[in-house]
């Protein structure tokens, strides 16, 4: 017994050592050195694939049910949409339509689908397609469904489709960013048949009645330049070329997208060349890779803003509730040194229109937006002239790579030179302080806000009576003419002169109101030197199509 | 035997009901129902939205409704489905396991056979140069954190060195093989897939040593105290008066006794492993259960929470059955006395 527990003992270190001796890092497809036991061989053209490094967020493809950060980058190659958003274009553009009709009433919107469109299947997209997609999105009450089925009685009324390539939407009020809506995974158009056919359902029994989720986590049913082989969660997953694609053929034969949710693990493996694209590194791993001639890194700017909120019903809010010191605040905040937190191409929005966007004002001038004096001689008009202690509640979340818990450290330190103490109150996301964020009942905090799609009216949600002004306590009553504001920027056809009703809501928030509207982020994307068109996408995050080797 | 392993197993139940009552009524304790992690800012603005979601998920029922819901199902063999995922728990754990299991298996094989060899060195060599080496060596082992490690590991034996591969049970572009365990040295071995296998082992190296390298450092500590306080005692002091040579004696007299507290750790390693380790498993972006926990925490998945809690004290209970049932095996005392 003991001789055979011995003899076992020196087998597997013998097993052990053969193992770790003779062991040699596999080789990765983008490597080019060929075995030299298989010369004889055809030779094959050699598949291009591009490795991408993402810290996972997404858990599901389906477009009716996706709403994470990385899940449009998929979802954005495996579907098409009425309209795009493209890179070169602030603006949408066709992408399965042909081009659109507006009544006069701004109510009814008639699109043409292109007849080149097919699926992935073979099957032609029709407006059958884009009708049972729309309602399917709309009617499952998932996170798609806000964006076109609103709360408050705007949205889509009906979605008819009188021949197979006419698709008519009739919304219940103009909306001029209607189109831009379109343009979001959520609304991407899905092969009816085969969802159909896999338990799919669009009528209002969607939330209880379709199963075709599982389906869609694992294929894609689509007209994208790509389709999904599989799907492996937290490990990877494999799009591959979709041979029936009726635009332009996409670069690569085959994307893969690894899960790497450890940022020194990306770094190291895009250094080493076993990955293309890492996306998630911080400032300081951007800066050591800096002299890495094998790597480039590419500044992106991005529609992520970061802000503070000072809740205005005084049982809240407190101290901060009152206008003098939300005033205070704002001129005592350093932005200048929160854009050397962040990192390189910080730009601090004038209020909570972003950078970019139709009508944003431009940027303020951080060298001298910060002024002690004046925050001081504002404190001193409230009434807490001498100061105040108050909590800070703060969640784990950190856009872009930045936690807002550091956002927090340097908004305590500039504070505390005016005299207001703020005790920090690191809280989870999921544990509590998500939902006291959505209920409203945060007196003040620091959060970041990301457009659902790429429109200025997007974040109109910040106006009073809005859902996010709601979340300040700021209610229509406290400033009416402002509130009324939402409707008409809204209902405004003409981009000429909704810009201009946005600039004034802009100069009337710079000055008023419970947000302090502190950066907007870039985004860095460290990838391979030999890779060109790296470009972060607001609505994709990266737009795999538009990437190519140089 | 047969009456200790059954009574053990009967206790084995009522301990999984207790800890699923018990995580139950902790993750109901934590403020907030989870929606805030699912639903966008736009949505929560919803009420209709927010309201099929709880509807969904049952999480408008009261919580009594809830736990008794929970439990009826658990008593059925159903551990429910994991909201983040959408999928049976008992699928997702069934798929994230093995992973863990595979690395936590190779983990221990290391760390029982270094920690073992190098407490017997230890001791017997004691105070010298070597013991003091190794004792350095154990004590690193011990208090080194893991995931600085296994970021220091990966950054020397990967990138610097390139003598192992990087994060990942596979190469980026190689295939898993055909399932049958889950266990990748194990399918591919049983499918002929040796792409695979050779692709698959290297890939297990580096985590299970970094992995393994706090569980040596107890086993080596243990074995050598252990091992010390056997020595002077006074029938080996007999048995070497009565000129048994030093190798016999080790192995005839003195490991056998002191290896029940060494049995003990090597279980208690085993379990740590097995319940996944989550820094190591994400810098290795390693899939197992380590990472499925920390994604359920972060979104409040409460119902793979609970699952992942109920894996952990299973894997605990049944390493514990096996271990008192060894005690026996390796001491006649320990036999008798049941």
């Amino acid at each position: 017994m003991k001789r055979n527990l011995r003899m076992m003992m020196l087998l597997l270190l013998v097993l052990m050592l053969a193992f770790t001796g003779c062991s040699k890092p596999a080789e990765t497809p983008s490597e080019t050195d060929q075995p030299s036991e298989t010369p004889e061989t055809p030779e094959e053209p050699e598949e291009s694939v591009l490795v991408i490094a993402v810290e996972p967020d997404y858990f599901t493809f389906d477009p009716g049910y996706a709403y994470e950060l990385y899940a449009p980058m998929i979802i954005g190659v495996t579907y098409d949409n009425l309209y795009e958003i493209i890179p070169e274009s602030d603006y949408p553009v066709p992408q399965l339509a042909s081009g659109y009709e507006v009544s006069e009433d701004g109510l009814i919107y008639t699109f043409t689908i292109n007849p080149d469109a097919v699926f992935a299947s073979g099957n032609d997209v029709t407006a059958n397609d884009v009708k049972f997609s729309f309602e399917r999105a709309m009617n499952l009450q998932s996170n798609a469904s806000a964006l076109l089925a609103d709360a408050d009685g705007q949205g889509v009324v009906s979605i008819e489709a009188p021949d197979e390539d006419t698709v008519v939407i009739t919304l219940s009020k103009p909306d001029s960013s209607f189109i831009s809506k379109t343009t979001s995974t959520s609304y991407a158009v899905l092969d009816s048949a085969i969802v159909i056919a896999n338990g799919g359902v669009s009528d209002v029994s969607a939330p209880s009645e379709d199963a075709a989720q599982d389906y869609l986590n694992n294929q894609s049913a689509g007209s994208g330049p790509y389709i999904m082989e599989s799907f492996d969660p937290d490990n990877s997953l494999i799009l591959v070329k979709n041979e029936n694609y009726w635009g332009e053929a996409p670069s690569y034969d085959k994307i893969i997208v690894q899960d790497m949710p450890d940022a020194n693990s990306q770094l190291i493996s895009v250094q080493q060349g076993d990955v293309d694209i890492a996306f998630n590194l911080s400032a300081d791993q951007i800066a050591s890779v800096s002299s890495d001639s094998n790597v480039q890194v590419i500044p992106n700017a991005t529609m992520t803003m970061g802000f503070l909120l000072m809740h205005n019903d005084p049982e809240i809010g407190q101290q901060v509730s009152d206008p003098y010191v939300q005033k205070a605040v704002r001129a005592a905040v350093d932005y200048e040194g929160l854009q050397m937190i962040i990192g390189e191409g910080t730009i601090t929005p004038a209020s909570f229109i972003q950078y970019g966007f139709l009508g944003a004002l431009d940027p303020i001038d951080v060298s001298t937006a910060r002024d002690l004096d004046k925050a001081k001689a504002f404190l001193a008009e409230s009434p807490y002239p001498d100061g105040f202690e108050i909590d800070f509640p703060v969640s784990n979340l950190a856009p872009e790579g930045i936690p807002l818990t550091l956002i927090a450290e340097k908004v305590k330190a500039d504070l505390e030179e005016i005299g207001i103490v703020i005790n920090i109150i690191p809280q989870e996301w999921g544990g509590g302080y998500g939902d006291a964020y959505r209920n409203g009942t945060l007196g003040f905090t620091v959060m970041y806000w990301g457009p659902d799609y790429f429109d200025p009216n997007n974040q109109l949600a910040f106006l009073p009576g809005q859902f996010v002004g709601h979340r300040a306590g700021w209610t229509a009553d406290m400033n009416p003419e402002l509130a009324a504001m939402y409707d008409k920027i809204v209902q405004e056809p003409d981009d000429a002169k909704r810009a201009s009703l946005l600039g004034e809501v802009q100069e009337i928030t710079t000055v008023e109101s419970p947000f302090v509207v502190y950066a907007q982020y870039p985004k860095y994307i460290v990838a391979s030197d030999k890779l060109q068109n790296v470009e972060y996408s607001n609505v994709y995050r990266l737009d795999l199509v538009a990437v190519k080797t140089k | 035997m047969l009456k200790f392993i059954v009574k053990r197993i009967f206790f084995l139940l009522l301990l999984l009901i207790g800890v699923a009552t018990f995580v139950f009524i902790l993750s109901k304790m934590v403020p907030g129902d989870g929606v805030a992690a699912y639903l966008s800012p736009r949505s929560l603005a919803n009420e209709k939205i927010v309201e099929a979601f709880k509807k969904e998920w049952g999480l408008d029922k009261p919580i009594i409704i809830q736990y008794a819901h929970y439990m009826k199902n658990l008593l059925q063999g159903n551990m429910g489905v994991s909201i983040r995922t959408g999928n049976d728990v008992f699928s997702d754990l069934l798929r994230y396991f093995p992973a863990t299991f595979e690395l936590a298996s190779l983990s221990i094989i290391f760390a029982t056979f270094f920690g073992v060899l190098f407490g017997i060195v230890s001791a017997t060599k004691r105070n010298s140069l070597l013991d003091q080496t190794l004792r350095a060596v154990s004590v690193t082992g011990v208090s080194i954190p893991s995931f600085w490690f296994a970021i220091l590991a990966l950054y020397v034996f990967y990138y610097k060195l390139g003598w192992v591969p990087g994060t990942g049970r596979l190469s980026i572009g190689i295939s898993p093989p055909q399932h049958i365990t889950g266990l990748y040295v194990l399918d591919s071995l049983m499918t002929g897939n040796t792409e695979v296998l050779l692709d698959s082992i290297p890939h297990l190296i580096l985590p299970s040593i970094v992995l393994a390298s706090f569980t040596m450092g107890l086993i080596t500590r243990t074995t050598r105290a252990n091992l010390l306080e056997t020595l002077s005692t006074d029938y080996i002091r007999t048995a070497r008066a009565k000129g048994l040579a030093s190798f016999p004696l080790m192995y005839r007299h003195a490991i056998g006794n002191a290896a029940i507290p060494v049995l003990t750790v090597i279980g208690v390693g085993f379990g740590n492993l097995l319940g996944g380790m989550v820094l190591v498993e994400t810098i290795f972006a390693w899939p197992g259960v380590g990472q499925f926990a920390f994604q359920s925490v972060k979104s409040l998945d409460f119902p793979a929470i609970i699952g992942v809690s109920l894996l952990i004290a299973f894997n605990y209970a049944v390493i514990n059955i096996v271990i008192d049932s060894l005690y026996g095996v390796i001491d006649p005392r320990v036999r008798h006395s049941r």
